[in-house]
């Protein structure tokens, strides 16, 4: 009786423990190969940190404003990983030809645009010594951006006028014009 | 009689603290920052929040669309009396994703080369950066 008993009774133990067995196994080897990946994901944030840290000290950077952290918790992505991830994105689609292009990449065709029309060529005209009067004298007043913006409306679209708005642009960002305090926009 | 009153004072007083809704409070960063190479190329990253909130009383940040011209993004950064602006207009790629600037309350980080063309926006919309 016994014998009988445990022969029904054996194979189903044996199966139950050896999938017992090949459960723990498999639950063991996920939890080692997510420790390994956690482990290089550290790596790799801690060396993309550095390597934020070496090319800001590089190039020169000269940083502007501060960082507030309200409510800073040590397991949360802190701005230095926004940054650091930030940067390696760019510099990851820039490598791949991907969205981020920059100036020297290759641009899709730009469709030409037709001549400018009389009007429009003594709009470019006026619009451009307003900008060159405004980057000599070094200050922009609002009164300038809507100066400059009324001669602008006659170029809707046109190239003309995205290259002296590029002026404008380029003059602040190498502190060449300030613009009045309160300022809004450019022309 | 007066016992009475007393009991019912304190009963009524745990009974509104039981009812009364807990307060919790998450995760919040804010952060404005802005720098910009000799040539003029540069970055400035954080949120809208970040920098309507800082410490400089000039500091601004916007994501502007016009009819008639490139969309450009702006900003001015005020540390101690000094303030210091940063322009760029956006090129094809980064034009695509202004409409998403424009109603962003996240994170943000946008670069611009030394012709002043915004050629990267980075977004990241969470529940730490807005009051939404």
């Amino acid at each position: 009786m016994t014998t009988q008993v445990l022969r029904g009774w054996l194979p189903s133990l044996t199966t139950a423990v050896g999938c017992a067995v090949g459960c723990w196994l498999a639950v063991s080897q996920a939890q080692q190969s997510q420790a390994q990946r956690m482990e290089q994901l550290t790596d790799e944030v801690g060396s993309l940190r550095r390597a934020l840290e070496s090319s800001s000290h590089a190039t020169g950077a000269s940083p502007v404003g501060t960082a507030t952290i309200l409510a800073p918790r040590e397991s949360r992505l802190s701005v230095e990983d926004q940054e650091a991830m930030a940067l390696r994105v760019a510099t990851l689609l820039k490598e791949s030809g991907g969205p981020v292009a920059g100036s020297s990449e290759p641009e899709a065709p730009v469709p030409t645009a037709p001549e400018p029309s009389s009007e429009q060529r003594e709009a470019v005209a006026r619009a451009g010594m307003m900008v060159d009067r405004v980057v000599s004298s070094g200050r922009m007043t609002a009164e300038d951006v809507l100066e400059i913006r009324r001669e602008l409306v006659h170029l809707r679209g046109r190239p003309e006028a995205d290259a002296l708005r590029k002026q404008l642009v380029v003059a602040i960002n190498q502190d060449r014009l300030v613009p009045a305090p309160g300022f809004d926009g450019l022309p | 009689m007066h016992d009475v009153l007393k009991h019912g004072a304190s009963a009524f007083c745990v009974a509104t603290l039981l009812a009364a809704p807990a307060a919790f409070a998450g995760f919040e960063t804010e952060s404005a920052n802005c720098y910009k190479n000799a040539d003029g190329s540069g970055r400035c990253h954080g949120s809208l929040l970040g920098f309507r909130n800082h410490v400089g009383a000039s500091t601004q940040a916007s994501f502007t669309r016009v009819s008639n011209a490139a969309p450009y993004f702006s900003a001015a950064l005020t540390s101690g009396a000094t303030t210091t602006y940063f322009n760029c207009t956006a090129n094809t790629a980064t034009a695509a994703q202004w409409s998403k600037a424009m109603n962003h309350g996240g994170f943000f980080s946008i670069y611009w080369s030394a012709a002043g063309e915004c050629y990267s926006l980075f977004l990241i919309n969470g529940s730490q950066y807005s009051h939404f």
